[in-house]
């Protein structure tokens, strides 16, 4: 999303992100102070992570996003915000007769200290029985969008909304990320 | 720390400084436990390369931005 100013920019960045988690949480999102240039990347997070969703509260979030502001390309600019990493990872809550367990992350760290640069998949315990050479592994993706991990909770883990109108904000926010966004598929640029 | 979203903001929270290395510093008590500063002291001393892509590991490490 683009801006007049860096911090019109993130603004109209975190507009819509929080749109779209407002479909499956109250939470909003913190953000360390990232509305200026950097050479390191800026963050946002959920405070309490991981966060319940949706009415059912079975599952639980942990979201962190890292960004840049950079300079937009002709109609993208002057001022832009692009996404450097994510971490999107599901668990179950804990409950009296089980602990907290992950189910499955989707990930993209390319700056971190690891040679996986890819977006990529992780299975966990919480998935079920795994074979065992599953467990650490990066399985690569494609770009995930926030909208991504949204619909896919609701309509394949059966999430129960906090509003109705899910599907057209869902829709509405992809639909301008899509056309905002600099790559997708499975080959982001080099950091 | 604050939960309630500021009414002049798109409902985000804007943490000072101060606020962010002490979420840095549960969260790192929380997962792995240690403080923000061993844990910021391990991370570039390389001593969890063996496994920098462990979840809980890699959930503090994305936050150390916030501090940075």
């Amino acid at each position: 999303m683009a801006g007049r100013t860096p911090p019109e920019a993130v603004n109209n960045f975190l507009a819509p992100l929080h749109r779209v988690l407002s479909c499956v949480t109250p939470e909003v999102i913190s953000v360390g102070g990232g509305y200026h240039r950097s050479d390191r990347p800026h963050v946002l997070f959920f405070q309490n992570n991981p966060v319940m969703l949706g009415r059912d509260r079975r599952f639980a979030l942990k979201l962190i996003q890292q960004y840049r502001i950079v300079e937009g390309e002709e109609e993208r600019g002057p001022w832009k915000v692009s996404t450097v990493a994510y971490y999107y990872t599901l668990r179950t809550p804990e409950t009296p007769a089980c602990p907290s367990q992950e189910v499955l992350g989707y990930h993209w760290h390319p700056q971190e200290r690891n040679t996986v640069t890819y977006p990529h998949l992780h299975l966990y315990q919480g998935a079920g029985a795994l074979q065992h050479n599953l467990i650490k592994a990066h399985l690569p993706t494609a770009r995930i969008a926030i909208e991504d991990v949204v619909r896919f909770v609701i309509t394949q883990l059966g999430v129960v909304p906090l509003r109705d109108d899910w599907e057209a904000i869902l829709a509405e926010t992809q639909d301008a990320f899509q056309q905002w966004r600099t790559w997708g598929g499975a080959n982001p640029p080099r950091p | 720390m604050a939960t309630v979203p500021p009414s002049t903001t798109n409902g985000h929270i804007d943490l000072t400084q101060k606020e962010a290395y002490a979420l840095l510093d549960r969260e790192a008590h929380r997962y792995l436990g240690m403080s923000a500063e061993e844990f910021i002291d391990a991370w570039e001393a390389g001593k969890f390369d063996n496994d920098p892509d462990q979840s809980d590991v890699m959930y503090v490490a994305m936050l150390l931005p916030l501090v940075q």
